[in-house]
């Protein structure tokens, strides 16, 4: 194998093996936007407090790592249901000038909140959670850590888990009734008022979920939710607005978008590219790839 | 005396007061002054695009650094006068925001408001990473105004900048181009199917928005000496946002009040130290929840129930 | 009119915050000492990041450092008679910020002096207000040449300048015997000067050698370290502060790149110091090297010691060098008062231009040919490797200089 194919390999795969992760993100914002019709543009930081749980739990309860991620998921969908009650329901009301305005302004100004008010709770230091496995891992043609790739693994794990609720359950076809016509699946006798925090609180958990899995792998502090909310939006974009299989696929292409970009183009503007992919397909296929009515 | 008379009054004795302002708040409280009146240009000419064309746009910050960076390198690179600098910062935000718009026109929603977050975005990135020309986060030295230590010529020139803003987004909303982006804001399809050419008025709100950031941005790096990629961080976008919400997005005042309001508080704040920007975020939520129309619509409301009380209810 | 209105409601506004502002007492600072001295208090002026995007930790440390002494200076009697109060503002290691508390301690506060600061781009800005307002600066933790080279009067440097840095650096990696360095640098003053000094003197020495920017904020080094295993170095030297400075040991180690018995790892940030490399790196950070000011076994003045169990006792977790640092600007600052007779700026300049006092780190004193080391306090450097898991500084070896060499350079299997 040529030294050019071999190197570009190692980028996807090590791409492809995060991209995983922040595809469970996109996968929880998804949700949030078919469901509710809203963007969080809190989902970074949401992303943040789970890793923040991941760490309470992990290294300062002593929990067992895996134990620790669904600590995280838990506290973090009871966290994103108060928020959906607390701040969002006017969205709801109808008495809003412009809700989808408000909505954004809410969400933004969260996350400002959100990320400044983790300073003085747990301090300036960085925080780390205690790692799924120890070491590395050859796969042929990179060499991965292994908590990254364990992580990875978690990570499938949880979408499959969760596109087989949305399949399966009554409360994820309720969900996706919802998402579909919201007037209708009221007629239907589904209670959309009480779906919404459940809805914002499954995707909030996805979200934590992925902050939990990578706290050992990039640590945790009060901005390490921005980066992976641009590439949950980049892949949100890519896979389609509302879209589970596109959050899926947009998380894969992403990985391989970036790793071109880094061997074609500059490696510093790496996460540049995804905003350049965001622009490119929001001008092409304002949808996205996959995107529609649909979740 | 009638009210109207001790309106009149009170006006030209505000007035007067804010004309001479430097000579009797001090240097500090100058130096506050100077940065919310940058902040009234960025935010009023912001609630153009955002708040009477209804555009969403977290690009202001891009254009406000663009015009800084363009103006400073001008300045610093090729010997210009900074006021020619200036200039060119407007120019160059101007062109940006027509780029951007033109980007979006398309767009709708969350779908517009998340490709100028990503440009925002892009943007603050490619600062950073063109070291050469930008020195990134390190940032660019620039060249003062005006010789000497004093801010007083800064102060009435940024007081000038503001109230020509002012007076131009005035002018502009009160036109049939006003009512015509407010139609835009309301239902797009319809003034569209109206006979309204959507592009050229959007076009012409994004390059007017951003052009004014630009000038604000110029004036702020010549004044301050400075120009950094922190300029244009979303943390720099929240405080547009909060000046623009506190006040009242869509009104004309609102920006206005705003901006001077949160620049008070924000000096205020710094006391609690750690726990600042945590607060001021806070009370954003909290001002969003339950006074969505800002300031502006709790001062009304205020008078609506002071009126009401001074009349009793008719039978 | 509309905009009248809107004008008068907007001074209306204005002047009613104004007047609340004139009733506002000064801001809290940490408490002075039990037996404080009466009079009119000193202000010092304290700036430094204590919320993103600067350090946190470091600008906490450099408050802690100058608190202690500050105390330490109350409860001797104060400083020419007067107690010493210090303000310390967040300049949160940007330039904007930096500016805008410099403005307050400057023109509101009205400090005597101030001190501070670890990162150059802040500092930059900051030393601007210094020199327009004629107030002396001393940089505390920032290292960028720039600082030096603009000359300014008031403007005095305690840490080592990138230049010193990285001149000590080249001498290392010719020292030990590498031929073929990979350099990663921040996309700051101080890591992209580092790469172009680094670059220079690693061309006259005739090495092979490459270099990389990245973003400071990045967490996935993975595809710059990919391209640096292509080049197949034999030390990795990364100029990366903060987190970044961790996640670099760690995914390096990952990648099967370094620490290796190939290539070395060394790191020239302060981060190395602060026991979450541990927290966070973990194993990885077995057999990385790092470059400091103090070290136990050669320990620099009888002032060193007694300082680093104090911070130690006081706040649970030994200084790094930058608190040493930190406890210097202080010391130079009471100097210069005393030796003045007065807090005047001139008088403090010359005062402390003249000076040779003993320090934490050793002697201390400024020149004043211009250059890259005017207002350059000579700093020791010292170059030491991390042999076993989750060890503290103070049990490292000196693998450089030769003449404080405790042990060769460690190879893992």
């Amino acid at each position: 194998m040529s030294e050019g194919l071999k190197l570009f390999l190692s980028y996807v795969v090590s791409g492809l093996v995060i991209g995983n992760v922040y595809g469970l993100m996109a996968l929880g914002l998804t949700i949030i936007l078919g469901v509710m019709k809203i963007v969080n543009f809190a989902h970074g930081e949401f992303y943040m407090l789970g890793g923040y749980a991941a760490y309470l739990f992990s290294i300062k309860l002593g929990v067992s790592p895996l134990l620790s991620i669904v600590a995280a998921m838990v506290i973090v969908f009871l966290i994103g249901a108060f928020v959906e009650r607390a701040l969002l329901t006017p969205f709801y009301g109808g008495k809003l000038d412009r809700p989808s305005d408000y909505a954004l302004l809410m969400t933004f100004a969260l996350s400002v909140f959100l990320m400044n008010v983790m300073i003085p709770i747990f301090g300036p230091y960085q925080k780390s959670a205690a790692p799924l496995a120890q070491g590395s891992v050859n796969l042929g043609v990179v060499q991965v850590g292994a908590t990254r790739l364990l992580a990875s693994l978690v990570a499938i794990l949880l979408m499959a888990l969760l596109v087989v609720v949305l399949k399966r359950t009554s409360l994820g076809v309720a969900l996706r009734a919802i998402a579909q016509d919201r007037d209708a699946a009221a007629v239907c006798g589904i209670d959309v008022n009480r779906m919404n925090p459940v809805a914002f609180g499954i995707g909030t958990a996805m979200a934590a979920a992925a902050g939990a899995l990578l706290a050992p792998t990039f640590l945790v502090y009060p901005a390490c939710g921005t980066l992976a909310a641009s590439k949950a939006n980049a892949i949100l974009v890519l896979g389609g607005m509302g879209s589970v299989k596109g959050a899926i696929i947009g998380a894969l292409l992403l990985g391989v978008l970036e790793a071109l970009g880094v061997l074609f183009l500059t490696p510093g503007y790496r996460d540049v590219y995804g905003f350049i992919v965001i622009v490119l397909v929001l001008l092409i296929k304002p949808t996205g790839l996959f995107g529609g009515q649909e979740i | 005396m009638s009210s109207k008379a001790v309106k009149r009054a009170a006006g030209i004795v505000l007035l007067v007061a804010l004309l001479t302002l430097p000579f009797w708040a001090g240097v500090y409280w100058t130096h506050v002054a100077i940065l919310s009146l940058y902040y009234v240009i960025v935010v009023s000419s912001w609630n153009l695009l955002v708040g009477y064309t209804g555009q969403m746009s977290f690009a202001q910050v891009s254009f406000s650094s663009l015009g800084g960076y363009a103006s400073t390198i001008m300045a610093t690179r090729l010997g210009v006068h900074p006021v020619l600098g200036m200039v060119v910062g407007v120019a160059a935000g101007a062109i940006a925001g027509y780029l951007l718009g033109v980007l979006c026109l398309r767009m709708r929603g969350v779908y517009h408001s998340l490709a100028t977050l990503a440009f925002a975005e892009a943007f603050r990135t490619v600062l950073n990473l063109e070291y050469k020309v930008t020195r990134g986060s390190l940032g660019l030295l620039s060249v003062p105004l005006f010789p000497g230590t004093s801010k007083v010529p800064y102060y009435f020139t940024v007081l000038g900048l503001a109230a020509c803003t002012l007076f131009i987004l005035d002018r502009i909303i009160r036109s049939p181009v006003g009512f015509t982006l407010q139609a835009i804001r309301e239902d797009q399809t319809a003034a569209s199917v109206a006979g309204v050419p959507l592009a050229r008025f959007k076009l012409f709100a994004f390059s007017l928005t951003a052009g004014m950031a630009g000038l604000g941005g110029a004036f702020l790096s010549h004044y301050i000496g400075v120009v950094t990629p922190d300029w244009a961080t979303q943390n720099a976008m929240a405080f547009i946002l909060a000046m623009a919400i506190m006040g009242g997005l869509g009104t004309f005042v609102g920006p206005i009040v705003g901006a001077v309001t949160v620049q008070f508080l924000a000096e205020y704040l710094r006391v609690l130290g750690r726990y600042y920007m945590s607060f001021f975020g806070l009370t954003v939520l909290l001002m969003l929840r339950f006074a969505p129309g800002g300031l502006l619509a709790v001062f009304q409301n205020l008078r609506a129930s002071w009126a009401r009380r001074r009349q009793p209810a008719r039978e | 009119m509309r905009l009248t209105r809107s004008l008068s409601k907007l001074v209306t506004v204005v002047l009613v915050l104004a007047l609340l502002a004139s009733c506002k007492p000064a801001s809290p600072t940490p408490s002075a000492g039990p037996a404080a001295p009466k009079g009119e208090p000193i202000k010092i002026g304290g700036i430094g990041p204590l919320s993103p995007p600067g350090t946190p930790a470091l600008g906490e440390e450099i408050m802690r450092a100058f608190q202690l002494r500050i105390d330490e200076i109350n409860a001797a009697g104060g400083l020419l008679g007067r107690p010493v109060e210090l303000v310390f503002e967040d300049s949160g290691g940007a330039p904007e910020k930096g500016t805008a508390a410099m403005e307050k301690l400057v023109n509101k506060d009205k400090v005597v002096a101030v001190a501070g600061e670890g990162h150059s781009s802040a500092l930059l800005a900051e030393m601007e207000v210094a020199k327009r307002n004629h107030i002396v600066l001393i940089d505390c933790e920032a290292w960028s040449d720039q600082i030096r080279l603009r000359g300014y009067q008031e403007v005095f440097a305690i840490p080592a300048g990138n230049t010193m840095f990285n001149k000590k650096i080249a001498e290392f990696v010719k020292g030990v015997g590498f031929q073929r360095p990979f350099v990663i640098g921040e996309d700051t003053d101080f890591g992209i000067e580092s790469i172009g000094l680094l670059e220079k003197a690693f061309q006259e020495m005739g090495l092979t050698y490459k270099s990389l920017v990245v973003d400071r904020t990045t967490k996935d080094f993975v595809p710059f370290l990919l391209q640096a295993k292509e080049f197949k170095p034999d030390i990795l030297v990364c100029n990366v502060t903060g987190v970044g400075s961790y996640l670099l040991i760690k995914q390096a180690k990952e990648t099967g790149l370094a620490p290796t018995a190939e290539c070395a790892f060394f790191s020239g940030v302060a981060d190395m110091g602060y026991p979450e490399l541990w927290d966070t790196a973990a194993a990885s950070a077995q057999y990385v090297v790092w470059e400091t000011a103090i070290h136990p076994k050669a320990e620099f003045t009888d002032l060193t010691k007694p300082f680093v169990d104090k911070f130690t006792k006081t706040y649970n977790r030994p200084p790094t060098y930058s608190g040493l640092q930190a406890y210097d600007c202080i010391l130079v600052l009471e100097e210069a008062i005393k030796m003045a007779g007065s807090t005047d700026t001139d008088k403090l300049i010359a005062a402390l231009e003249k000076m040779k006092i003993k320090g934490t780190r050793g002697e201390i004193s400024f020149p004043t040919e211009k250059g890259v080391y005017y207002h350059q306090a000579y700093v020791p450097l010292l170059f030491l490797q991390y042999t076993a898991v989750g060890q503290t500084p103070d049990k490292c070896e000196i693998v450089f200089p030769p003449e404080l060499k405790t042990a060769p350079l460690a190879k893992p299997k």
